[in-house]
């Protein structure tokens, strides 16, 4: 009997996925709109690529949001290291808290950019909420392996930190 | 999360968006459907520009070049101008093509769509010499075309002389007007319609011996004229403009042409036990007549 490939449905998968590409990618990108447009761009090269779709389209997808908001903190920080701490993150209660918790931010993402890439990647998808399979899938590892190397980034990512701001 | 190290986990918690901001998907897939039309736009264009590229390029290699090296080259089939004359070429030192082997040795492919006999209509004038002939010659020429002035001023009588007026050559004038020379079918037509007068040869020499006059202008009339008694004139003149059936010589020619994929003028096809040699560029004489000897001895 014949089988068909089922047709590709871009816009069913685009409303499955967008919303937690946007917020993976707002995870390392601290500009929210800038977020979106990365997580646009990345919706883009999913549809203009045939062999991402099926099975493998959650895996693709967050892979690429996550290495597309990596490069673009490390450009970022090459490019503008003067940039002013007053852009805007709603939420924060009093304008000391504001500052602090952006600061903090801005030590993490440095970390991140001074990272080993695949360790980054290792970080920001679980801390995003992924599954060790998600992330497996996603960084095309063996499931098994993710929690030794998972464990390895984090002794990295503490290490850089410790090393650039100490024990705070 | 589960995981070994809280204190990583609550450092990369920190990057957590706030939990008010919601990204806009209905805005965003507007977005990407609007990249991706740009971009299919950016491609059309990219594959229009190639292919008009492409298109230019074509109509460069299919334009009609100048005569060069002694003939007239044709654009898609027939060939366009002829290079200097082959006198001149020597006498500056130029390196003439060597003469092909004689056809006994290894010819070129036969033509058996074209046997020299079968595809001829009646068409006498542009032939002669014994018609049992070892050797058939056709010689392609445009009107128009320098150099074929310059083989009907400078190889053509001896061809006769040798060859023709001995019964050893059956020869055979054909038409390969190019499509660069704008007059060249005019004057042709005044050949075929002085043939039908019996003033064939008298005026293919009149027409490519003042080849320079008529170009210019395309007067081919005023030329022909000029070798002929009025009332010969009129009925040149006549079938010139009337005569719809003169052109069938030139078409079938043509045609012969093609077969032989011919590409320049003049061209030569010798024929000799049934086998057809292209000979283009047209040798000078003397390595045509050396050629025709040796034919003639095997």
């Amino acid at each position: 009997m014949e089988t068909r490939a089922p047709a590709f449905d871009f816009e069913s998968a685009f409303h499955a996925h967008y919303g937690r590409i946007a917020r993976v990618i707002a995870r390392v990108i601290r500009d929210p709109a800038r977020a979106e447009e990365l997580a646009v761009e990345v919706l883009w090269k999913f549809w203009r690529t045939p062999r991402a779709h099926g099975e493998q389209a959650g895996g693709w997808l967050y892979r690429t949001a996550v290495r597309t908001s990596i490069n673009e903190l490390r450009r970022k920080g090459r490019g503008s290291r003067h940039e002013s701490l007053s852009d805007s993150t709603p939420g924060a209660p009093t304008p000391e808290d504001v500052r602090r918790a952006r600061e903090e931010q801005e030590h993490v993402r440095t970390v991140l950019a001074a990272l080993d890439s695949r360790q980054a990647e290792l970080l920001l998808l679980r801390s995003s909420g992924l599954s060790y399979e998600e992330v497996a899938a996603a960084l095309d590892l063996n499931p098994a392996s993710v929690g030794t190397l998972l464990s390895r980034a984090q002794q990295s990512f503490r290490k850089e930190f410790i090393k650039r701001y100490g024990e705070q | 999360m589960a995981n070994n190290d809280p204190w990583v986990d609550d450092r990369l918690n920190a990057l957590t968006p706030p939990a008010e901001w919601q990204p806009d998907a209905e805005r965003a897939i507007g977005r990407v459907k609007e990249r991706d039309m740009a971009y299919r736009k950016r491609r059309a264009q990219w594959m229009g520009s190639a292919m008009a590229a492409s298109v230019l390029a074509l109509a460069i290699l299919l334009t009609p070049a100048k005569c060069a090296f002694g003939v007239c080259h044709t654009p898609v089939m027939p060939p366009d101008e002829p290079a200097p004359p082959a006198l001149a070429s020597e006498a500056q030192g130029q390196v003439r093509p060597a003469l092909p082997a004689p056809m006994t040795a290894k010819p070129q492919a036969p033509h058996k769509s074209a046997p020299v006999k079968a595809a001829e209509p009646p068409r006498n004038f542009k032939e002669s010499g014994n018609p049992d002939a070892p050797i058939t010659c056709e010689i392609f020429t445009d009107y128009q075309c320098v150099h074929c002035a310059t083989i009907f001023d400078q190889s053509v009588p001896g061809l006769i002389a040798e060859y023709v007026q001995t019964g050893r050559m059956k020869l055979v004038h054909r038409d390969f007007p190019l499509p660069s020379h704008a007059y060249a079918k005019l004057a042709a037509r005044y050949a075929n319609a002085a043939g039908q007068v019996g003033q064939y040869e008298l005026i293919v020499n009149q027409i490519f011996r003042t080849q320079a006059a008529w170009a210019q202008n395309g007067d081919v009339d005023t030329q022909v004229a000029q070798v002929v008694s009025p009332d010969v004139m009129e009925k040149i003149r006549d079938q010139v403009k009337n005569d719809e059936r003169l052109d069938a010589t030139m078409i079938g020619d043509m045609a012969i042409a093609r077969q032989d994929n011919l590409t320049m003028t003049p061209s030569l096809v010798v024929t000799y036990k049934g086998k057809r040699q292209v000979l283009a560029p047209v040798p000078p004489y003397n390595l045509l007549k050396s050629y025709l000897d040796e034919l003639l001895t095997k």
